[in-house]
């Protein structure tokens, strides 16, 4: 949802910052503010078609190319927007949102360094244009990702400031670096940031929600209380609010609250799995183990996927004495994430009580090399085992 | 050498209806014999059960996606060399029984995106392979690039061979999602073989095409939906030269107006019946070909040129098996030139396929 709100940013921004036209006759620019009217509307079939009746009527129109690549974009048709960016650079060498767009393009392609070259020669041309400054950044924060090297983490952190300095009422760009300083562990850039965008729009619920989450980080649980009541003034329906509002009251064993809120999620959103887990997660601190299961059954009908919550119904399954369900559910667990050390170690320890050695061993010693430094209790348990010549580890 | 074969195609249909007394297509059981055949032209090696997946959030608009995202799904696995996929089509008709592996899954629509869980298992329910997905939807291409991904990475799960060309050109038939909707619906529809079905089966691909002209899957829709329509009043002894001559229409159209694709097969302007014959190229429709041959070999026939009518029969039904009226006329082409044994063979494959034949056929 925010890459498709920042889309719509980004298009809206484009629109008015956008080169001025080469003399395109009334009706093409007609069509083309038509198009930006339906783009705006999210009817992008009616987009389409009044921007290429606009290149029709006008060729060498510039805005009316990177308004059509832009729908292509929108629609995740790539290939297709590739050709009109670069059709709208053709006719004008110094259009830097074409650049940027392109840039953007290449980048959603996975084209990291060619997404990175071509935003850069925008700026070269015009270096003012914030969009540009905001998709390089974005660039930089993939090539942080794939190239799992953190020094480009500055070098897109100084692209958005500058895209924030150029226009310093950009919402999205001040929720980015927020994010960024988040991420790095500065929660007050984090608070600045998320304070500067909520500034500029006050109504918008997922940065209060946002705020909160930083403020829980740092362990300030009571201006999170404060940032997700806020977020829930604005709108009462929002099932995140909520949710996290239960979180905060969980952190502080106001189960009762807590209780509250997750059962508020569940009803306002059926389909969000992390509102049945929590639900589940505070049933089972307080015992409530048939309740929890149902809670942990629901979350895994939605996300099949969600381990957390198959670990937990396991959990479930073995204070009820169901031992062969909690088998199962952990080594479905183990299918889809076989790296998850709470089950590693669970499973290994009820495949030692049914005197199934070999399994065993297996799992304890993949427990051990995927611990690291976490679970001291249970990797000295392991080790112990390992020292009386239980069982065996490979070195 | 050849004329063309509509010019002559009313007249010799006509003849053809009036001379032959033939048996009712409910005799026939369709769905089985498209289920076999389909089958039958899949490569040998490991077979893997599609299920309907579940429409989880439960929006009434979402329906088709149990059956079109299933389908979607089977058609990239299907370009598989070493992989048989038993889907929709094979499971209606009961032949969907034996695999050894199965998916099944799930999908949500909430907040404009659509997630998909997908679980491959064995004969015994045990998990092999989980995957998940989503993406914006809808009219986002991403529903094809994302489904295209989890079919390789189940290829990949049950260890069989990838074709990135055939992939790729499912992939890039269309980007529109509306398009594909209006295809899958029609598609699900001709699967039920019923004449009943077909005009709104026609429809839906007329659907298809609209959304997106350029994409070869409303074209292909309709030259089949009207193929197999003809077929089907052919052996019902209803007028159908009209039906293959609207197929080609369709046909000529498609060449016209499909974006070029090169990862597509070249877009052949018509069919030749004398062409050699390319039994898995969606493009040169089998039926318009088979029909076209089976015309011919009745303008031989009425010649009394029995060994080429018979030789074109047996071509055409080489590429239309189904054809249960072209085995009953190879039979008496056969009996013409002498030869009972061949005929009786082919009277039999008729009467396997439509057994009212027995009744009415003579």
């Amino acid at each position: 949802m925010k890459r498709i709100a920042s889309i719509i940013l980004l298009f809206v921004v484009v629109v008015s910052c956008g080169k001025k036209l080469q003399n395109p006759s009334n009706r093409a620019v007609t069509h083309n503010n038509q198009g930006i009217v339906a783009m705006n509307e999210s009817d992008l079939d009616r987009a389409e078609f009044e921007f290429k009746t606009s290149i029709e009527l006008d060729p060498h129109y510039i805005e009316a190319y990177n308004n059509l690549g832009i729908v292509y974009k929108t629609r995740g048709q790539l290939d297709r927007a590739i050709p009109q960016f670069e059709r709208a650079i053709a006719l004008d060498k110094n259009y830097t949102a074409a650049y940027s767009h392109l840039g953007a393009t290449y980048l959603a392609q996975g084209k990291v360094d060619q997404a990175i070259e071509i935003i850069k020669r925008g700026l070269k041309k015009d270096s003012t244009l914030p969009d540009a400054h905001y998709n390089l950044g974005m660039a930089y924060l993939e090539k942080t990702k794939r190239d799992k090297d953190k020094s480009y983490i500055p070098v897109a952190e100084a692209s958005f400031k500058k895209a924030s300095s150029l226009n310093p009422n950009l919402v999205y760009v001040h929720a980015k670096l927020a994010e960024i300083y988040e991420e790095l562990g500065d929660y007050e850039h984090a608070v600045i940031r998320y304070r500067l965008a909520i500034g500029d729009a006050p109504t918008a619920v997922n940065l209060w929600i946002s705020l909160g989450d930083v403020y829980l980080k740092k362990s300030d649980t009571a201006k999170a209380q404060n940032a997700y009541q806020k977020a829930l003034e604005i709108n009462s329906d929002s099932a995140d609010a909520h949710r996290k509002l239960g979180e905060v009251y969980l952190s502080e064993k106001r189960f009762d609250d807590a209780l509250v809120e997750f059962q508020s999620t569940t009803i306002l959103a059926p389909e969000d799995e992390l509102s049945w887990f929590r639900m589940g997660s505070l049933e089972l601190a307080q015992g409530h183990l048939d309740e929890a299961k149902d809670a942990f059954v629901k979350a895994k009908e939605l996300n099949p996927s969600f381990v957390e919550a198959l670990y937990n119904l396991g959990l479930v399954y073995l204070k009820q004495d169901e031992r062969d369900l909690a088998q199962a559910e952990w080594e479905r667990v183990l299918k889809i994430k076989s790296s998850h050390p709470q089950t590693l170690y669970n499973l290994a320890t009820l495949y030692q009580l049914e005197n199934q050695r070999e399994k065993s061993a297996e799992l304890y010693c993949r427990f051990l090399s995927v611990a690291k430094q976490d679970f001291p209790t249970e990797r000295a348990a392991v080790q112990g085992m390992i020292s009386q010549g239980t069982i065996t580890c490979p070195d | 050498m050849q004329r063309p074969f509509i010019s002559g195609l009313i007249v010799i249909a006509l003849l053809f209806v009036s001379t032959v007394t033939l048996a009712q297509a409910v005799c026939i059981d369709w769905k089985k014999l498209a289920a076999i055949r389909d089958i039958e032209h899949q490569p040998a090696g490991k077979t893997i059960f599609i299920a309907k997946l579940t429409n989880q959030t439960g929006i009434p608009e979402d329906d088709w996606l149990e059956q079109g995202l299933r389908e979607l799904l089977a058609d990239y696995l299907k370009t598989s060399a070493n992989l048989r996929i038993l889907s929709g089509l094979a499971e209606e008709a009961g032949l969907a029984e034996k695999y050894q592996y199965s998916v099944s899954g799930l999908f949500q629509h909430a907040a404009g995106f659509l997630r998909v869980f997908l679980e491959v298992n064995d004969p015994q329910g045990n998990l092999q392979k989980q995957v998940s997905f989503a993406f914006p939807y809808p009219n986002h291409k991403a529903f094809f690039e994302k489904t295209e991904e989890a079919a390789r990475e189940i290829q990949t799960a049950v260890g069989v061979s990838r074709n990135t060309e055939a992939s790729a050109a499912i992939r890039e038939a269309t980007s529109a999602t509306k398009c594909y909707e209006n295809y899958a619906k029609g598609r699900a529809l001709l699967e039920r073989y019923e004449l009943a079905t077909m005009n709104q089966t026609i429809k839906y691909f007329e659907g298809a095409k609209k959304e997106d002209y350029r994409s070869i899957l409303g074209y292909q829709g309709l030259v089949s939906a009207k193929t197999w329509k003809g077929l089907m009043q052919k052996q019902e002894r209803q007028p159908f030269a009209a039906t293959f001559q609207d197929a080609e229409q369709g046909l000529q159209e498609m060449a016209k107006l499909v974006k070029p694709a090169p990862l597509l097969p070249e877009i052949r302007k018509k069919p030749k019946p004398t062409d050699k014959v390319e039994l898995l190229v969606p493009l040169s429709d089998r039926i318009l070909q088979g029909h076209a041959l089976f015309l011919q070999s009745l303008t031989a026939a009425q010649k009394k040129e029995w060994a080429n009518a018979a030789r074109m029969m047996e071509q055409s039904l080489a590429l239309v098996p189904e054809d249960a009226i072209g085995w009953w006329h190879l039979a008496s082409m056969k009996e013409q030139l002498g030869k009972t044994s061949e005929a009786n063979k082919a009277r039999t494959k008729a009467l396997e396929i439509n057994p009212c034949l027995a009744k009415e056929g003579t």
